[in-house]
């Protein structure tokens, strides 16, 4: 058991200043998350609402302006942390004039993987990725979907006790995506905290543990999936008889849409007023078919989201 | 040590595996051959001329191939993104420079290397006694493109490709140009000025002439063990000076 945090980002500010006449940017603002060990944390976040500059920072590729970020305990500047952290970068473009084996010989190196292991290491990764046969050819002339599965090898290859992917299912049909999936779900069954940022939100409802959404720099929401989801979009329809006007009336001015169909009617509430809206109807002798509990999917929850967030400042993806 | 020669290789296999260089490396030998039919019209300067020619081919073509592969070293790893998964392993930023820098180095000295031995192998047939004399000038070639090598990298590291090669060019132009810089500003009536273009031209601009051992060989002049040396330890030094100036930069750098 890991004493540290995988990842601790705190009160993380990044500002960019890319001119001398223009105003500098504000990619990321006060960020604050920490990233328990063995989860799957899905980043969410419109584009250049500042994912991938908070990825960034992780690796130190890009220095924060204020705040820290460690990993295991150690500052994210030490380039030691990276020792236990597998990365797939966004769009995936390696050197054209390697093959596979080469490239993931040439990462194997650089990451430490031991002389011995290093050829069947790679050889199974080939064959994770369903890349078999096909080793040999130079990169140049791999679709985009191989790259990717190239660059989640590179990733795995040290056996990281990090993951940190940046839109892994870019360019990966039905069937890339569901393999991908089933990896990074593997690698978290095998100890692995992972991050993922995507755009892809039905995979994040599949695979993520907790989620954070991100929207020009600033953490608007951050926990667990389902509570989320819970808190803010679930919600009860209640199929009803004729309901009263009077009984209408008082509630939807408590919250509540009413609709009606002919001899039937729709009650929509929020969950929190179920118990008053059945209450109600049972007192005006309405009879009650239906109580059925509806939550709101990941998209809603991020569209509104987005619509809410009022003070919204484009940031710098970068 | 071990992450630089990792990151040295690579860069060296880029550049062999690059076609654009097989193809200066032919048109380099094609100079040659050419100079070596050209040579016969002269009356009894023959050597000479091909010597000369041969010498000043091999010069230029490797100043071409080093600005070509040394203004991209750097720029092209952030643009193709493939230093996100470089730097995402503990490979430390100055080991990336130093170890691109080194790999640069290696192209260097593969390809002129090897130029230098056709051509001396094509000198022999032709006068034996040169070799003696050729070896000096085609090693301090090398040292020559191993300077505008590191300022390649710094430059490569800290700007855009196109301003790169702007720069890198300039830097070679000025270098071959310093001794005539240097007497010119002697003729300046202003004392300060000529103090000021003085101390410029000692410590800054690169004294790029101080490898051209080029007509001491062509006209079998004696050259002293420390004229050699002292180019050779000056090449090291000024070289050591621009990468550790391109690590420190590129240390600070946020790369976007």
């Amino acid at each position: 058991m890991t004493a540290s945090k995988p990842i601790k980002i705190d009160q993380v500010t990044k500002i960019f200043s890319t001119d001398l006449l223009k105003k500098p940017m504000i990619a990321v603002n006060q960020l604050s998350i920490e990233i328990e060990d063995r989860e799957i944390f899905g980043f969410l976040g419109p584009n250049g609402s500042g994912k991938t500059t908070t990825i960034k920072m992780l690796l130190d590729i890009v220095r924060p302006s204020r705040g820290s970020i460690t990993i295991f305990g150690r500052d994210a500047r030490d380039p030691t942390s990276r020792a236990v952290v597998g990365v797939m970068p966004e769009q995936a473009t390696f050197y054209d004039y390697l093959t596979a084996s080469e490239l993931l010989t040439y990462y194997a190196r650089l990451r430490g993987v031991d002389r011995d292991i290093r050829a069947t290491r790679i050889q199974e990764l080939i064959e994770r990725v369903g890349l078999q046969g096909h080793q040999q050819r130079r990169l140049r002339y791999y679709s985009k979907g191989m790259l990717q599965r190239v660059a989640i090898a590179q990733a795995l290859l040290a056996k990281p006790k990090l993951l940190i992917l940046d839109e892994p299912m870019t360019g990966l049909d039905p069937v890339g995506r569901k393999e991908m999936r089933d990896m990074i779900a593997e690698a978290r069954d095998q100890g692995a905290t992972v991050l993922m940022s995507t755009h892809i939100l039905s995979d994040v409802e599949l695979l993520c543990d907790r989620i954070g959404i991100i929207i020009g720099g600033v953490l608007r929401k951050s926990g667990k999936l389902e509570t989320l989801l819970k808190d803010h979009g679930e919600t009860t329809d209640i199929h009803a008889g004729q309901i009263p006007e009077v009984v209408q009336r008082s509630l939807e001015s408590q919250g509540a849409v009413v609709r009606t169909v002919g001899t039937a009617t729709l009650v929509r509430a929020p969950y929190s007023l179920q118990q008053l809206v059945i209450t109600a109807l049972a007192r005006a002798e309405v009879s009650i078919e239906v109580v059925m509990p509806r939550s709101k999917g990941l998209e809603e929850l991020f569209l509104a989201e987005v619509k809410a967030s009022e003070v919204f400042t484009p940031a710098v993806e970068s | 040590m071990r992450m630089m020669i990792i990151i040295a290789m690579n860069t060296c296999r880029e550049g062999i595996r690059n076609q654009v260089l097989y193809a200066m490396v032919f048109f380099a030998l094609a100079m040659i051959g050419v100079s070596s039919v050209l040579s016969r019209l002269t009356m009894g300067q023959e050597y000479r001329v091909l010597e000369n020619f041969g010498l000043t081919t091999l010069s230029i073509i490797g100043v071409v191939i080093t600005i070509f592969m040394g203004v991209t070293l750097v720029q092209r790893e952030i643009d193709r993104r493939t230093i996100f998964a470089l730097l995402s392993t503990p490979l430390k930023r100055y080991q990336f420079i130093v170890g691109k820098f080194f790999g640069l180095v290696a192209i260097i000295m593969l390809v002129v290397g090897s130029m230098g031995l056709l051509f001396v192998a094509l000198l022999i047939l032709v006068d034996r006694s040169v070799v003696v004399y050729i070896w000096l000038p085609i090693a301090m070639t090398i040292m020559e493109l191993t300077v505008i090598a590191a300022a390649t990298v710094l430059f490569s590291a800290t700007t855009s490709p196109v301003l790169a090669a702007m720069f890198s060019i300039g830097f070679f132009v000025m270098g071959r140009l310093t001794g005539s810089i240097g007497e010119l500003s002697q003729l300046v009536e202003s004392r300060l000025a000529r103090m000021i273009a003085n101390r410029l031209l000692t410590y800054l601009l690169p004294h790029l002439e101080l490898f051209d051992f080029r007509a001491a060989a062509i006209y079998r002049q004696a050259v002293s063990t420390e004229q050699w040396l002292f180019a050779l330890c000056y090449g090291m030094t000024y070289s050591l000076v621009l990468v550790i100036v391109a690590s420190m930069i590129f240390e600070r750098r946020d790369i976007t």
